[in-house]
C-alpha cells in the first residue's frame, strides 16, 4: 500500500461519478463475488441468470457452491432439474454441496440422491450438507458407502439419514461433523471417531448410551432427542473422554436416569441445558462428581436441571475443590430453588465475576409459576444463610416482576458483593400490574443496603409501550 | 465525551479514500479490515493508508459498520444481547439502495471484511431471489446484449430451468 501523502492528495479530488449513464455494477463484480452471492440461492435461481446477458451466460456453470431445494410435490421435475444442472456444470472442485430435501422424499429418489452425493465426492467436495428429512423412518433408503471414503470433506452435515457403515471410515480431512441418525450405536460412533483424525467439532443428536473417546475434539455438542422412541422409556448414559475438548454442550430431554461421566482437562466452557423427570440421591452424587471433574471450567451456562440439584445440597455435600468459574449464565424458569442453587454456586466459585440470569418463563406460565413460589420462604431462607464475600463485578438479571424470591436474591447480592461495578435489572411487567409498580421497584432497590460503594444499578422495563424507560442511579 | 482521551494513548490510523477524504479510526476498527490487520500484524502498517478503490461515501459507511461491530463485541453485554443488537443494526444498515449495496459489497471484498462481505452478498441474493430475470435486469441496470434471436435460443435451450 502506497503511502504518499500529501503529494497525491489533489489528484482524486475532482473525480466525480458520471451519473448520467446508469452503471451496471452487478455485472462488474468479479466472478468470485458473483459466485458467493449465488451460494445463498438455490440453483433454480442461479441457472436462470444464464439469460441476464452474455457476461452471465456461462458464469453459473463454474459456481463452486451448489444448493438444491425441491418444492413440495414436484419430485420428478426436481430430479430432472438436478440431473440437467449437474450435467452442464463445468467447475473443477465443489466447495459446498447442499441438498435440502425436506418432505418430498419418495423411496424411488434414493438412487438419484446417492448419484448426486457421488458427483459431489468425485469433485472433491469440501463441505457437504444433506438434509433428508423423513428419510430416516424409511428402511428402503440406503446411503452410498462412497460417502465413508470421502477424504476431501472438511465439513459434513447429515440430518435424518438412515445409514449403515459396512467398512471403515476415511474422513482424513474432516474438521466438523453434524449428524442426526437414530440408529447409530457405539460401533458406528467408534468408526467415525477413529476414521476422522482431525475432527474438532462434533454435533450429535442421540438418544441412548454413548461413549466418546477422541484426542482431536475441541467442541462437542450433544442433543438428546427421543422423538424416535415413541414413548419407550430408556436410560441414557454419556461418557466423554476428550483431553483437548474446550467447549461442551449437552441439551435436550431425557426420560429416565442419566449418567454422565467426563474426563475433560482442557475444558473452558460448558453448557448444560437438559431436563430429566426428577432427581434422587444417586443423581445428586452424579452432579457433584460432574462438577468436581469440570472444576477448572471458566464459563458455565446452566438450565434448570443441575442447578436445582445444587440447591438441594447441604453445604458439606457441595462439590469441592472450589470451582474456577469466572462467568455463569442461567436461563430457565427462575424459582427460589434455582436462586438457591445459584447462591450455592457463587459460594464455591470464588473468582466468579460475571453473572447473568434470564427468566425464561413465558407469560402463560406466569400464574402457575407464581402459585408454586408463593410465600416469603426464600427471604427467611436467605436470612438464615451465612453471608459470604462475592467477587461479582457485573450482574444482569431479566425477570418477571412478580417473583418476590428474585427481590430477596437481589437484596442479598447487593449486600454481599463488595466488588460490584454494575447491576442491570431488566424487568418484564405483567399486564395486571399497577402502572406505578415500576417506580415502587425502583424505590425499593434504592433502599437496599449495598456493600460496594461504587456500584451502578440500572433498572429497565422490557416489553412495554415505553420500552426505553430506564432508571439509572448509583 | 471524557477528557481522558488525550492521556490514554490509543493507536489511531488515517485512512484516505479514493476521492481524498481522510478518516481517523481507532485500531479496534482498523483491524476489522483484514487488509489492514495483515499490515499491522506484519508490522508494516504506517499510520497513513490510502485506499484507492473506495470512495469517501462508501468508506464512511464501512467505518460506521466496523465501529458498531467493534463496540458491540467489546462491551460487557451478554453474547445473546450483543447478537440481537448486531442483527438489528445489520438489518437497518442494509436498508440502502442497490448501487450503494453493490459498492459496499465491492468495498468489503477489497478491504477483506468477512462479515460485511457476507452480509452484502446475502442481501444481494435476497434481491435476486423471487424476481424474474427482466426485473433483475431493471433493478441492477444489467444491459441485455443478446439479440432477440439469441435470447430466444438461450431461453429455448434452458426452458427446463424456467418452470
Amino acid at each position: 500500500m502506497e503511502n504518499d501523502f500529501p503529494s497525491d492528495f489533489e489528484l482524486y479530488e475532482s473525480q466525480e461519478l458520471n451519473s448520467s449513464e446508469p452503471l451496471d455494477r452487478l455485472s462488474e463484480l468479479p466472478d468470485s463475488v458473483v459466485h458467493f452471492i449465488f451460494s445463498f440461492l438455490p440453483m433454480d435461481y442461479v441457472v436462470r441468470t444464464t439469460i441476464l446477458s452474455k457476461r452471465w451466460k456461462d458464469l453459473w456453470t463454474f459456481v463452486p457452491y451448489i444448493y438444491f431445494q425441491p418444492k413440495e410435490g414436484e419430485l420428478d421435475k426436481f430430479t430432472n432439474f438436478v440431473n440437467r444442472t449437474l450435467m452442464l456444470w463445468k467447475g473443477k472442485k465443489i466447495q459446498k454441496f447442499t441438498i435440502d430435501f425436506k418432505d418430498v422424499y419418495e423411496p424411488s429418489s434414493c438412487t438419484d440422491l446417492n448419484l448426486w452425493v457421488r458427483f459431489a465426492l468425485e469433485h472433491e467436495v469440501e463441505e457437504l450438507d444433506l438434509d433428508y428429512f423423513f428419510v430416516t423412518l424409511d428402511d428402503r433408503y440406503w446411503m452410498t458407502q462412497r460417502l465413508f471414503s470421502g477424504s476431501s470433506i472438511k465439513k459434513l452435515r447429515i440430518m435424518d439419514c438412515n445409514m449403515e457403515v459396512s467398512g471403515k471410515i476415511h474422513w482424513d480431512q474432516l474438521k466438523s461433523l453434524t449428524i442426526n441418525t437414530v440408529r447409530w450405536g457405539q460401533d458406528e460412533i467408534d468408526k467415525v471417531l477413529s476414521g476422522s483424525p482431525q475432527l474438532e467439532i462434533l454435533i450429535m443428536y442421540t438418544s441412548e448410551k454413548m461413549s466418546i473417546h477422541s484426542g482431536s475434539l475441541k467442541k462437542l455438542f450433544i442433543h438428546f432427542d427421543l422423538h424416535n422412541h415413541f414413548g419407550e422409556e430408556i436410560d441414557s448414559a454419556l461418557e466423554i473422554w476428550t483431553p483437548n475438548l474446550q467447549v461442551l454442550e449437552i441439551s435436550g430431554r431425557l426420560y429416565c436416569k442419566f449418567f454422565l461421566q467426563v474426563n475433560v482437562p482442557s475444558l473452558v466452557e460448558a453448557t448444560l441445558h437438559f431436563s430429566t423427570p426428577g432427581y434422587d440421591d444417586l443423581e445428586m452424587v452424579m452432579v457433584r462428581d460432574f462438577f468436581q471433574s469440570i472444576h477448572h471450567v471458566e464459563k458455565l451456562s446452566l438450565g434448570s436441571h443441575f442447578i436445582k440439584e445444587l440447591s438441594a445440597m447441604e453445604k458439606n455435600d457441595l462439590p469441592s475443590p472450589p470451582l474456577n468459574l469466572k462467568r455463569l449464565s442461567v436461563d430457565t424458569y427462575i424459582g427460589k430453588d434455582v436462586l438457591a442453587g445459584i447462591l450455592n454456586l457463587l459460594e464455591i466459585s470464588p473468582d466468579l465475576s460475571i453473572l447473568e440470569i434470564m427468566d425464561l418463563r413465558s407469560y402463560e406460565d406466569g400464574s402457575e409459576f407464581f402459585c408454586r413460589n408463593v410465600g416469603g420462604n426464600f427471604k427467611s431462607q436467605l436470612e438464615l444463610r451465612d453471608s459470604f464475600n462475592m467477587r461479582l463485578k457485573t450482574v444482569t438479571i431479566t425477570w418477571y416482576v412478580d417473583s418476590t424470591s428474585m427481590f430477596s436474591f437481589i437484596e442479598f447480592v447487593l449486600k454481599n458483593a463488595s466488588k460490584l461495578e454494575k447491576m442491570v435489572i431488566q424487568a418484564k411487567p405483567i399486564d395486571s400490574h399497577p402502572p406505578d409498580l415500576f417506580f415502587e421497584i425502583a424505590q425499593k432497590l434504592l433502599r437496599m443496603p449495598r456493600s460496594s460503594p461504587n456500584a451502578e444499578v440500572v433498572l429497565r422495563r422490557l416489553y412495554s409501550e415505553d420500552d426505553s424507560s430506564s432508571i439509572d442511579y448509583s | 465525551m471524557s477528557s481522558s482521551t488525550e492521556l490514554t494513548e490509543k493507536k489511531v490510523f488515517l485512512l484516505k479514500s479514493l476521492d481524498g477524504v481522510i478518516f481517523e479510526v481507532e485500531e479496534s476498527v482498523a483491524v476489522q479490515l483484514e487488509v489492514i490487520r495483515e499490515l499491522i500484524e506484519g508490522d508494516c502498517a504506517r499510520p497513513f493508508i490510502s485506499l484507492y478503490n473506495v470512495t469517501s461515501e462508501i468508506l464512511a459507511l464501512v467505518i460506521e459498520y466496523c465501529k458498531h461491530h467493534a463496540e458491540t463485541c467489546s462491551g460487557g453485554t451478554s453474547a445473546t444481547i450483543a447478537d440481537e443488537d448486531l442483527k438489528t443494526f445489520d438489518n437497518e444498515f442494509m436498508n440502502v439502495d442497490e448501487n450503494i449495496l453493490l459498492e459496499l459489497c465491492s468495498a468489503a471484498d477489497y478491504l477483506d471484511i468477512k462479515s460485511l462481505f457476507e452480509l452484502t452478498c446475502r442481501t444481494l441474493a435476497s434481491l435476486i431471489k423471487d424476481r424474474t430475470i427482466i426485473e433483475v435486469r431493471k433493478m441492477f441496470n444489467v444491459e441485455n446484449d443478446f439479440s432477440v434471436v439469441e435470447e430466444k435460443a438461450v431461453r429455448k435451450e434452458f426452458a427446463w430451468a424456467f418452470k
